[in-house]
């Protein structure tokens, strides 16, 4: 799309027209394969999925991974230095650091994925409906999210937190509950700009329906922004959950997750550095690689980028 | 020759409401369309020739609003039809072809997947009958490898292709009418010809009515049987094509054709003037004060229909007077 318009598109376009040729011959052609092909080219964002399959990875198998029981208190060990029994050394119970490193990527990571899952399940059909239906709907609902919009975040999650009482699963929820706004106003944006296009009268003009052109001609073009918004706010997620949990109110103890892991080596910051450090490199792994491969998913699925494939 | 209308537009009117006032986009709007046949309806950029389009499939968005007439088709007039009863009637009776050919198709969807949608809103049919006829479809309107182009995305084809394939998914279901709205503007003179070519071949085929909206005279010379000439939301002059083209009785019509460039004439002579703001139109005639004949008369109500030759009417109160001797024939 637009390749043959843009301004000086001359050469560049008549490489990728030969390059697509060359694509749809070979039968590789598709929109997302051709995101696919740009992406691999990526180091940047290579390095971001990288990180993100290993720590996947490791969140998975950890049991396998682990060297010691996470849970397993032992006071005679307590504040050990990093040794070949213990890799990272042990916390104030003894735990084994590096296991519960492991394990705790099980929690921050579901958390944040269900509070995504969370936050697309309100934000698809509120953004959807208020950008499609228009006018008076459209008011209402985009008001209750500059309401939202007009708190600070984590203050707000806060309270819901708060009110919810702690616990991992009711901090996903307030984090969800914070978040979805943002994500409605792109979604309800996309819709409003995709729903003028001429393909959705020419859809309504051959008899279509209201929800069959919401989910076959909408709904599919408002995807890549919800992906590109979605990854770049994986980072954040994690964030928000470990900042509440550190607060207190998310992973209760026993529960390894690395918020709560910060908070639990506060304490003994001179003596056992190792306590604060490894959970805060964890996390900033993690939010850096996701903010990468976010960043990397945007050049790919931008529609402009068919140019220079 | 008989004439069986299988649409009939009468008194048509759209207007917009906006902040300054109404805007009356289509005024009073009356024509027919017979099986087989094709009326074009031809008029400046912004004269209601769209509106008119999408008023007839009821497609008008506020702040636009369909304000009167009537739209016969099949005995039942669509303007008064439930809505569940005019989705079936839009794109099974009536299909319309649109100009933009950049946007007209998903650029997300594979053209197979976009012919088959409109196949299925109206029929219980399985994938792959819904396929073969999609390929036929594709071939009908003349493009190779039918299977192939199925599986391709509208970026990864040429103007001419996307306009065969929009014109495949409004034929996609035998419309009785055919709605192309400047079908062939964005198109280089050879691709239209053919996509022109293409359509009379359908038409014929399929003996589908066929209202073709250009300003492009030359196109509807070719195509057209009856024209209707729009000036400011409403039809100035109609009648069949060759007595029309031959010898134009509405100021406005002999103007329009005068700016079409010829080989065989050395001046152009552009229309002088504006079209007039649609919004707060004055009582009288709405060409008055672009036209070289008007007179006293004009500035009184908006002249009626005259009858020039046998279907060839026009409204302006010097549709007769100011017929230059050797050109009134009828």
């Amino acid at each position: 799309m637009g390749q043959s318009k843009s301004p000086g598109a001359g050469v560049v376009g008549y490489h990728a027209a030969w390059k697509l040729k060359k694509q749809s011959e070979t039968g590789t052609h598709g929109l997302l394969t051709a995101a696919l092909g740009r992406l691999l080219q990526d180091k940047l964002a290579l390095l971001g999925l990288g990180i993100i399959l290993v720590v996947v990875t490791v969140a998975v198998f950890a049991p396998y991974f682990a060297p010691n029981d996470p849970f397993k208190v032992d006071l005679m060990q307590r504040l050990v230095p990093p040794q070949a029994q213990y890799p990272l050394g042990t916390d104030h119970l003894g735990r084994c650091l590096l296991s519960r490193l492991f394990y705790g990527s099980r929690s921050s990571l579901t958390a944040a994925a269900l509070a995504l899952a969370a936050i697309m399940l309100i934000s698809i059909p509120f953004g959807t409906l208020a950008g499609y239906c228009g006018e008076r709907v459209d008011n209402i609902l985009m008001r209750i999210v500059d309401v939202l919009l007009a708190f600070p975040g984590l203050v707000l999650a806060l309270v819901i937190a708060g009110m919810l009482g702690p616990g991992l699963l009711n901090v996903m929820l307030a984090v969800a509950a914070v978040r979805w706004v943002g994500y409605a106003r792109v979604i309800r944006g996309t819709v409003l700009s995709v729903k003028e296009k001429e393909f959705v009268l020419a859809a309504r003009a051959c008899g279509t329906s209201g929800l069959g052109i919401i989910i076959r001609h909408i709904l599919p073009n408002v995807l890549s922004p919800v992906i590109i918004l979605a990854t770049l706010d994986m980072g954040r997620l994690i964030i928000a959950i470990s900042a509440l949990s550190f607060l207190g109110l998310g992973a209760q103890p026993p529960v390894p997750e690395w918020g709560a892991m910060l908070n639990d080596g506060r304490s003994y910051m001179q003596v056992a550095p190792q306590l604060m450090i490894y959970p805060g490199l964890a996390i900033m792994t993690v939010v850096l690689a996701f903010n990468l491969l976010g960043d990397g998913l945007r050049d790919a699925l931008d529609p402009r980028g068919t140019v220079r494939l | 020759m008989s004439f069986v209308p299988v649409l009939k537009v009468h008194n048509l009117s759209t207007h917009f409401q906006t902040r300054h006032g109404v805007i009356k986009a289509v005024d009073g709007v009356h024509f027919m369309v017979a099986a087989g046949k094709t009326l074009g309806l031809v008029g400046e950029s912004g004269c209601g020739k769209s509106v008119t389009a999408l008023s007839i499939l009821r497609l008008i968005e506020p702040p636009g609003k369909i304000c009167s007439g009537e739209v016969w088709l099949n005995g039942y007039d669509l303007l008064r039809l439930p809505a569940k009863q005019m989705r079936q009637v839009r794109g099974r009776e009536i299909a319309l072809v649109f100009q933009e050919l950049m946007t007209s198709l998903n650029p997300v969807l594979t053209i197979g997947t976009q012919l088959t949608e409109t196949i299925f809103s109206h029929e219980e049919v399985s994938q792959a009958e819904a396929r073969r006829r999609a390929a036929e479809l594709l071939a009908m309107v003349g493009l190779s490898d039918p299977e192939g182009q199925m599986r391709r995305y509208p970026f990864q084809l040429s103007g001419g292709m996307r306009q065969r394939v929009m014109i495949a998914m409004a034929l996609s279901l035998r419309p009785k009418v055919l709605i192309a709205d400047e079908p062939t503007t964005a198109l280089d003179v050879t691709v239209q010809a053919q996509i022109l070519v293409e359509l009379k071949r359908l038409q014929e085929e399929l003996g589908m009515a066929i209202i073709l909206i250009t300003h492009d005279l030359g196109v509807v010379a070719a195509m057209a049987d009856e024209v209707a000439v729009m000036y400011a939301g409403t039809i100035v002059e109609f009648g069949p094509v060759a007595e029309v083209f031959d010898c134009p009785a509405h100021p406005y019509t002999r103007s329009l054709l005068r700016s079409v460039p010829r080989l065989s004439r050395e001046e152009l002579v552009p229309i002088e003037g504006q079209p007039p703001a649609l919004l707060n139109l004055p009582a009288h005639c709405a060409f008055l004060p672009r036209c070289p004949q008007a007179g006293a008369e004009c500035r009184g109500d908006k002249p009626g229909w005259r009858e020039i030759g046998p279907g060839h009417a026009a409204a302006c109160y010097r549709a007769f007077q100011s017929l230059p001797e050797e050109a009134r024939c009828g």
